[in-house]
């Protein structure tokens, strides 16, 4: 090894066995502990209770995650396209003042906030009482899935425009307008000529909001706190409830795989865009 | 296939971006199947009315009718007009072939019409075989072609080039001049280029308009253009770089110029004016006269202060008594040397100065450029 690469690797070593020690051996000893019981050595016996016990909700998780994705990404492409296609600054203007607030946001304020405004006598459901679209005695709780989905939009949905606006902006203005001179409206212009180019900033983006949800332990807590709910909910319980950190690392593990799945979504679109 | 270019009709057109009007009051009419070209330095407006006649962007007022119909208010996508942008904007997501059919697409044309059509563009367009690649595997001339041919592919009763061909190497660039030329010729296409290379309007256009401030300061043929710019912005424009401020006077119906240096020069022919004014013309204009050798014209003694090569004929800056000027000459001079300049009579240019600042225009970092009343030029 040269003088000077022997320097290099001294400078970056404390950074190094910070993450080794912070990051590696943590996750290394649950990974391991979901594959341990106690005094029996190697076994798949957590892998078994969780999925005896927890099997709905794993694919409620899934479900729930994928779901708030999908709706994050279609507000944010609509948000951003309005941003970069309309014709009136004025409101441009007005959504990019509003759009930005929910990022600063915490996660459990928002489900707070939630939890009021999507109650069975909620603002919401009040609102549209008082409109008359709702009759009062048919409201119903939306603290459920469906919750849920909507929070985690409405916390990503500014992180998602954000990128997703950032990169339309910094498109080639003229292939926008070469759409709308040959003859293609607004919304095709979106559609066909507008996402296809930013697709793959959409990816990054809808892969760490995908992530950054199946990690949320607050927002399944409050806004919907009877089953079936999301395995981080699940983990803690675990946790708190029994000590049983073998279930718990193994319901570690099966979340680490879905957020593998989506990395995996995530890189074979890219790298099948890179190979053409 | 050949499509039927329409007529162009602009009336009173204002059109501007946010408060600020570029373009203000314009009055122009296109005839059907014309190629014609906006000529203008950057921030003449020539873009803007493009753009306003595409509908990319709306007019503040008057009115625009394409063939007969009126478009003032509608969007790009509701207007008869295709456009080829100086980027040349293709869809990099897309192959070749559905960048050039996107249009008819739009259109609702089948399959196989569409199929068609684009393999009939890219052998027009010399493309053959390029059909499946992507714009961003082709040279800088293939992608303008396939930029032409996305905006030919729906036979446009209009055409709107912008500085389709400033991205482009010299040589690709010559060659495709004819092409498009060629190809406005036979699919008869009416055709406006917007540019600031007077010799690709000269080459390109059947009628050249020359633009400075929103305004258009000249209307003509080629020919009729560059022979009589009609004012010293136009001729200076139109490669006339050397002036010379000047008083005109009418002298038993010769035109006599008074120069700077109190020297007197007689032209034959009425002066159009009398008072201060300023004499263009251009450096290939300009000959090395010998000693004694005469005629109508201006001859002014200096001495050659730089000399270049640029490849066929040599290029001199000449320090005289009235000013420096550029010289194209095929003679051999050397930098130090006493040389006269012979301009002919009919190599030069006279315009009226309305006021001083007038004449700033061709001195060195002379103030913004003014724009001398339209005058028949007295000698041509």
């Amino acid at each position: 090894m040269s003088r000077s690469s022997a320097l290099a690797l001294l400078f970056v070593a404390p950074a190094l066995a910070l993450v080794a020690v912070f990051f590696f051996h943590p996750l290394a000893l649950s990974v391991i502990s979901a594959f341990m019981a106690e005094g029996h050595g190697p076994t798949f016996a957590n892998f078994a209770r969780a999925a005896e016990l927890y099997s709905g909700d794993i694919i409620h998780t899934i479900f729930v995650v994928t779901s708030a994705t999908l709706l994050t990404l279609v507000v944010a492409i609509a948000i951003s396209g309005a941003l970069t296609l309309s014709a009136s600054p004025g409101f441009v203007a007005a959504l990019k003042f509003v759009y930005r607030w929910p990022l600063f946001v915490p996660f459990i304020v928002a489900a707070q906030c939630m939890r009021t405004f999507l109650a069975r006598n909620g603002l919401m459901n009040n609102a549209f009482v008082a409109l008359g679209v709702f009759d009062p005695m048919t409201t119903s709780s939306y603290l459920d899935w469906r919750g849920m989905v909507i929070t985690f939009a409405w916390k990503q949905v500014p992180f998602v425009t954000l990128l997703i606006a950032g990169a339309m902006a910094s498109l080639d203005r003229a292939t926008i307008e070469a759409g709308r001179d040959l003859g293609a409206s607004r919304l095709r212009v979106l559609v066909e000529l507008v996402i296809p180019q930013v697709m793959p900033t959409l990816l990054v983006a809808a892969t760490l909001s995908f992530v950054l949800m199946l990690s949320v332990l607050s927002v399944p807590m409050m806004v919907a706190g009877s089953q079936p709910t999301l395995i981080t909910v699940d983990m803690a319980f675990r946790i708190n409830a029994y000590g049983d950190y073998g279930t718990a690392n193994a319901l570690g593990v099966i979340s680490y795989l879905i957020a593998s799945g989506a990395a995996i979504f995530y890189l074979r679109h890219t790298l099948k865009d890179d190979g053409r | 296939m050949a499509g039927t270019g329409a007529r162009v009709e602009i009336e009173g057109l204002s059109v501007g971006y946010g408060s600020s009007l570029i373009i203000d009051g314009l009055d122009l009419d296109i005839g059907a199947g014309s190629f014609v070209a906006l000529l203008g330095a950057s921030g003449c407006g020539k873009t803007t009315l493009l753009k306003a006649l595409s509908g990319l962007l709306p007019a503040a007022n008057g009115r625009i009718h394409i063939g007969g119909t009126d478009v003032t208010h509608a969007p790009p996508e509701r207007r008869p007009s295709t456009m080829v942008f100086q980027s040349y904007a293709l869809w990099p997501h897309m192959s070749v072939a559905a960048n050039i059919g996107y249009g008819l697409k739009l259109r609702r044309q089948s399959k196989p019409a569409i199929d068609a059509r684009v393999d009939e563009i890219l052998a027009l367009l010399g493309l053959q075989g390029y059909g499946d690649r992507r714009p961003t595997a082709l040279s800088g001339g293939q992608r303008q072609r396939v930029a032409l041919g996305r905006a030919i592919a729906i036979d446009p009763p209009l055409l709107l080039l912008d500085e389709p061909l400033s991205n482009l190497d010299a040589s690709v660039r010559q060659t495709m001049r004819s092409e498009i030329r060629a190809l406005q010729e036979r699919l008869g296409l009416t055709t406006v280029l917007v540019t600031h290379d007077q010799e690709e309007a000269m080459i390109m256009a059947d009628r050249i308009l020359v633009m400075d401030r929103g305004r258009i300061l000249r209307d003509g043929t080629p020919e009729d253009v560059w022979r009589r710019p009609m004012s010293a912005f136009v001729a200076r424009f139109l490669g006339a770089d050397n002036g010379i401020a000047a008083d005109f006077a009418d002298v038993d119906g010769g035109t006599e110029l008074t120069l700077i240096d109190g020297s007197r020069v007689v032209l034959p022919g009425r002066p159009a004016f009398e008072g201060p004014g300023e004499v263009r013309f251009r450096s290939a204009a300009v000959g090395f006269g010998g000693a004694g050798n005469g005629g109508d014209g201006l001859r002014l003694s200096g001495r050659v202060v730089s000399a270049l090569y640029p490849g066929g004929r040599h290029r001199y800056v000449v320090d005289t008594a009235v000013g420096s000027f550029t010289v194209e000459e095929s003679r051999r001079a050397s930098v130090g040397e006493a040389v006269v300049l012979a301009v002919p009579a009919d190599e030069l240019h006279l315009f009226p100065a309305d006021s001083a600042e007038g004449l700033a225009q061709h001195l060195p970092g002379g103030g913004h450029l003014r724009v001398s009343r339209p005058v028949t030029d007295c000698l041509a």
